[in-house]
Formats: structure tokens, C-alpha cells, sequence
């Protein structure tokens, strides 16, 4: 069975943003910390990877990486999938609810002034613009920290507002060029952007330390005065990671021996 | 029959979290006694589940939860001749009606399907996996929902005579969902 | 000058908390104020930099999409801050907010948080004196 490695890259987006660059704002993890993994909560993440092969120096058994990114600003990543659209649904119904009621109170004297209030008093969501790199544009419930979408019409300070979540949109450099990494983009069904995800095997054979190129995309919030709807710009930016491989054997993290299947106890 | 979730020690502890559930098959014996009784096990990772281990397993799991289907062989481990021995594959899996007498009239999961497959072969090496997973549909009514599996167990070639198929069909009806909803953890919650 | 929302994630590890039984070594945080003032990023001494009126959201985020975890409690000095459980409405997800009453200044105002880890019955926390804190001079 391989062994699988999750890499999360965690991106302060607005210092990236300001900064130009994802150096300083990036904080990577993985889940081989007590296996060896060094500059966990850094932006130099080295991930150790115990290869592991045949006395002939033959492929023995390979690992996997799953990459995984989000905003420190973001909302959290184990919300379901399509949570603005899940929201924006239950607002929905409590504004025709609200409506509803009112329409109840209609036969009273006061009814038109009531009823002209609690209308005025009814939210909508606020929608934004998700500008893709391939032109294209998608719309997004804007929705503040707390899963609450953000009302039609308010200018919300920024900070206020829960980040879109970078997005890997490639694997590149030293590991892919060398034949060391096999990286590729992997279906979901629960997932912050679109189901997919980015994996890769790793031939284990090689012990060094290798140099990969996260190329990841960042939005950037733009409220334009002029123009009612804000809008998220794509900014493409890289980082690097590493790993490092050696020829130490896989040890089993629960027994503390050699790899292989765990003893599972028989049914009753 | 199933419990009440909040009779459950620790049933809210299934927020969001993917939930795996694993069978294992012991190939050989499925393949000489052309069945898969007595040659399934099945476990998954939610502490509420009843059943581990059989091949009857009920998962506890939540509206709008995901889940992976993982199908192993017993013996997986590559031969010492470097050559692998067989490995099943879940061909389908069927959601079936309360009685398990026909196909279930309501959707269960949504994004359902197989998993694995990569974007782009960027390598002759570029991995290609084979998993089964869905997402529980957030609005579905809480409730037990029984599955089948149809499993592939590919035939060694010694065991293939000529004119035979490489490959057999099985049917395992037995597993099921037991579906809590999305806030059963909150309404639990010490 | 006004107030901010500042997020602050809580990273854990949450098969190797288990596994040694101590959150050491398993508990990363980081802040979205490193341009205001915030140090110790990805540390587990995270100094947040605040100001009077601030609104704090903590969040928990395991390193595997199989394993859970869960803020139950943040021990924090009340005089300084007010925190509440809230729920991400319609899921079963929890975050914590807490309110700045009082700018620390120029001291560290240390606070634990109490965590809820797969199916363990009891709950861990940070052990002391290794723990993140709150601190005055957040800027703009």
C-alpha cells in the first residue's frame, strides 16, 4: 500500500497580496512531523520521505502526496461543498417566510406603513464576480466569517469578508523534471474548488533532497465604487517546497515496525 | 434497527470529516466458492458505526458528509516473482429500497462514482487510481438506506479454462448508511 | 483607527496528538496579522497584535481530512477578552469569536484552548508555559 502524505499549504493571502510574492506568507505542514519532516509553520517545508526498495535498487513501494491549500482569511475547509449556495438557499426561505407573515397582517389599519417596513427590512445576499484565468466569470455569495452572507449594498471593511481559497494550479520544477514526482489533478467529491485536488506518487528510489514549484493562484477582493458588483481578480503566484527522500525503511507509525497490513480482528 | 443518534456515545464527532470505508476480500476463497460469503470485511472510520469487521457493515454518517469506497485484497503484498496477485474492484454500487427487494427510489449520493482518475497523463508513470466515493445529499431524510456492492474478482490465469471470462461478478447485499443529520453532533453536544 | 476581524487558525496534528498523548510537537497557529504586528507565525507561541474593539475568530484545522477536531474551550483573561462559541449555520462546524474589551499594550496576555481530538473522550490542552498569547500595537 503506498504511503500517503498530505501537504497543506496554508497562504496569508492579503501579505501575499501587498507583498507580491508568497514568500514569508505561506506556512506549509504535513503529517510526516514525527517521521522527520523539518520547517513545519514555515514557508521551507522539507517533507521526509522513506523510500524504501529491493536489494537490486528496484522500485520497492512509492509514496503519495496530496496538496491541499487555503486562506488563513478562508472560511474552513471541512464546511460542505457549495456552502454559499447551501446558505444562500436558507436565507431564502426566511426571507419568504418574513414575507409571508407579513402578507398575514394585511387586514390591520396600520398594514401599509407595517408592511412597507418589515419589506425594507428584508436582505438580499451581496454577489461578487469570480474573474477565472481563462476569462471567464463565475458569480459567488459573498459571505462574511461567520457563514453569514453579506448584505446587498454594504461595503464591508474587507477583513470582513471570508477569502476565496487559493488554488493549486500546478506542479512543476527539479522533482517533476528528474522523473522523482508524478503529479496530477485528482477528482473529489468534497471539495472548496470545483472537486478537484493536486496528487503525486513519489519514486522512492532516489534518496536527496528534491525542489518542487507550487504554482498556486490567489484572489484579490476589489470593491470598485463605480461598478455595483465587487469582483475577484486571479493573481498567480509560485512557491517551493521540498522533499527529502532517504533510504531509510517506512516504519509503521502505530507498532513502530516494518510496513504492511495492520491485524484486523476477525468478526465474532 | 438502528439506535437513536443520541443514544450514541460520541455520534457528534462526525462533523465533515471524510469518511473511509474499507472492505477487504479474501480473493482466493471468494474465487473457489464463487461467493463472497464468508470472505468480506468491512470497517469503516465514524465511532458511531455498527457491525465492524462483517460484511453487514452500517456506517453512521451525516447529511452533506463525503465518503470513500476502498476494496482491498487480503493478500496484497507483491510477490517475490514481482508479479501481483489479483485484485478486486467494485464494479457498482447500488443503493437499494427499504427491503432490499429492488433499487431505491430516492438519490443518495451526489458526485457518485468512480474516483482516481488523473487529469492528464503527464508520464507513462502518472498514477491512475480506482476508488468509488459520493457525497451523502445534505437534504436527505435521515434514515437507514441499504447498499449492494457488485464486486469484480479477476481470475488468476491458471484458474482461466478457454473460452472462460478473465474475470467474475459477485453481488454483496448487506452493507447499508445510517444517515444522522448534518446537526445531530450539536444537539448531543455536552 | 478602527477595528478589525483578525482569524486565527489553529492547526493539529491530530493522529500524532493522539498517538504520544500530548499535544507537544502537534499544534501549529497562525493569524491573518503578520502585516500588523502579529509574531511567532506557525509557532505554537503565536503573539496575536491587537486593539481595543477587535474581533477574534478561531478555527480548528486538522492535518487530515479523516480526523477531527474541535475547539471546546479558549481560557483567556476575560478583562481583556470575551470569547463565545458560535456554529456555522446549518453544519455542525464550530468557531470561536472573542471581543477585545481591553488594548494589552505593551503585555502578553497568554491563553490556553481546550481541544476535543477524534474519539477521545477527554479533551487536551496546550501545556503551559509554550502557549500562544494576545498583545497591544496592532497596526494598519
Amino acid at each position: 500500500m503506498a504511503q500517503q502524505l498530505g501537504i497543506i499549504v496554508i497562504v496569508d493571502v492579503e501579505a501575499a497580496l501587498r507583498a507580491g510574492t508568497l514568500e514569508g506568507c505561506t506556512y506549509f505542514f504535513d503529517n510526516a512531523g514525527p517521521f522527520g519532516t523539518s520547517g513545519m509553520g514555515t514557508d521551507k517545508l522539507v517533507s521526509a520521505i522513506n523510500g524504501t526498495h529491493w536489494q537490486d535498487g528496484s522500485q520497492a513501494s512509492e509514496h503519495v502526496l496530496n496538496f491541499l491549500a487555503t486562506g488563513v482569511t478562508s472560511l474552513p475547509i471541512t464546511l460542505p461543498r457549495d456552502y454559499q449556495l447551501h446558505r444562500t438557499r436558507l436565507q431564502e426561505i426566511a426571507t419568504l417566510a418574513a414575507t409571508r407573515a407579513v402578507a398575514g397582517n394585511a387586514a390591520k389599519s396600520n398594514a401599509a406603513s407595517d408592511i412597507r417596513t418589515t419589506l425594507a427590512r428584508i436582505r438580499l445576499p451581496q454577489l461578487s464576480s469570480i474573474k477565472l484565468p481563462s476569462g471567464h466569470q463565475v458569480e459567488h455569495v459573498l459571505l462574511n466569517h461567520f457563514g453569514e452572507p453579506v448584505s446587498e449594498g454594504a461595503t464591508p471593511d474587507t477583513s470582513h469578508v471570508a477569502q476565496l481559497p487559493p488554488v493549486i494550479t500546478g506542479i512543476s520544477g527539479e522533482a517533476v523534471e528528474k522523473g522523482i514526482i508524478y503529479p496530477a489533478q485528482y477528482g473529489s467529491p468534497d471539495l472548496v474548488n470545483g472537486g478537484w485536488y493536486w496528487s503525486a506518487t513519489v519514486a522512492t528510489a532516489s534518496p536527496k533532497v528534491w525542489s518542487y514549484t507550487l504554482h498556486i493562484l490567489l484572489y484579490r477582493f476589489v470593491q470598485d465604487p463605480a461598478n455595483r458588483e465587487p469582483r475577484w481578480e486571479p493573481v498567480p503566484l509560485t512557491c517551493e517546497g521540498r522533499l527529502s527522500i532517504s533510504s531509510k525503511p517506512m516504519r509503521n507509525g502505530f507498532t513502530g515496525g516494518g510496513t504492511g497490513f495492520l491485524p484486523i480482528g476477525m468478526p465474532h | 434497527m438502528t439506535k437513536s443518534p443520541d443514544a450514541r456515545p460520541q455520534s457528534g464527532q462526525l462533523n465533515s470529516v471524510q469518511l473511509n470505508i474499507v472492505t477487504f476480500v479474501n480473493v482466493a476463497r471468494a474465487l473457489a466458492m464463487k461467493s463472497l460469503d464468508g470472505s468480506v470485511f468491512m470497517r469503516d472510520n465514524s465511532v458511531a458505526s455498527e457491525n465492524q469487521g462483517t460484511n453487514c457493515l452500517q456506517t453512521t454518517c451525516k447529511q452533506g458528509q463525503a465518503l470513500n469506497w476502498l476494496i482491498l485484497a487480503l493478500a496484497s503484498a507483491q510477490r517475490a516473482n514481482k508479479t501481483w496477485p489479483p485484485m478486486p474492484r467494485i464494479s457498482n454500487i447500488v443503493f437499494l429500497n427499504r427491503d432490499r427487494t429492488n433499487v431505491a427510489e430516492l438519490l443518495v449520493c451526489t458526485q457518485f462514482g468512480v474516483y482516481g482518475g488523473p487529469d492528464k497523463q503527464r508520464s507513462p508513470w502518472t498514477p491512475v487510481y480506482y476508488y468509488w466515493a459520493g457525497t451523502v445529499i445534505p437534504t436527505l431524510p435521515p434514515g437507514v438506506y441499504p447498499y449492494r456492492f457488485v464486486v469484480e474478482l479477476p481470475k488468476e490465469s491458471s484458474y482461466q479454462a478457454p473460452g472462460e471470462a478473465a474475470s467474475i461478478h459477485l453481488n454483496l447485499d448487506g452493507p447499508s448508511l445510517n444517515v444522522i443529520p448534518m446537526d445531530a453532533g450539536e444537539r448531543t453536544a455536552v | 483607527m478602527s477595528a478589525s476581524l483578525l482569524r486565527i487558525m489553529v492547526v493539529v496534528d491530530v493522529v500524532g496528538a493522539l498517538a504520544t498523548d500530548t499535544l507537544d510537537g502537534s499544534v501549529w497557529l497562525v493569524d491573518s496579522n503578520k502585516t500588523g504586528g502579529s509574531t511567532g507565525e506557525g509557532t505554537r507561541q503565536l503573539k496575536t497584535a491587537v486593539r481595543k474593539g477587535d474581533q477574534l475568530v478561531w478555527t480548528a484545522m486538522s492535518l487530515e481530512c479523516e480526523a477531527y477536531v474541535a475547539i471546546e474551550a479558549i481560557a483567556i483573561d476575560p478583562a481583556y477578552c470575551e470569547v463565545t462559541r458560535g456554529v456555522y449555520p446549518g453544519t455542525d462546524i464550530s468557531y470561536w469569536l472573542g471581543r477585545i474589551k481591553k488594548d494589552p499594550g505593551k503585555s502578553m496576555v497568554p491563553y490556553n484552548i481546550l481541544f476535543k481530538l477524534g474519539s477521545r473522550a477527554g479533551a487536551m490542552s496546550l501545556s503551559v508555559p509554550d502557549v500562544p498569547a494576545i498583545t497591544g500595537g496592532r497596526t494598519d
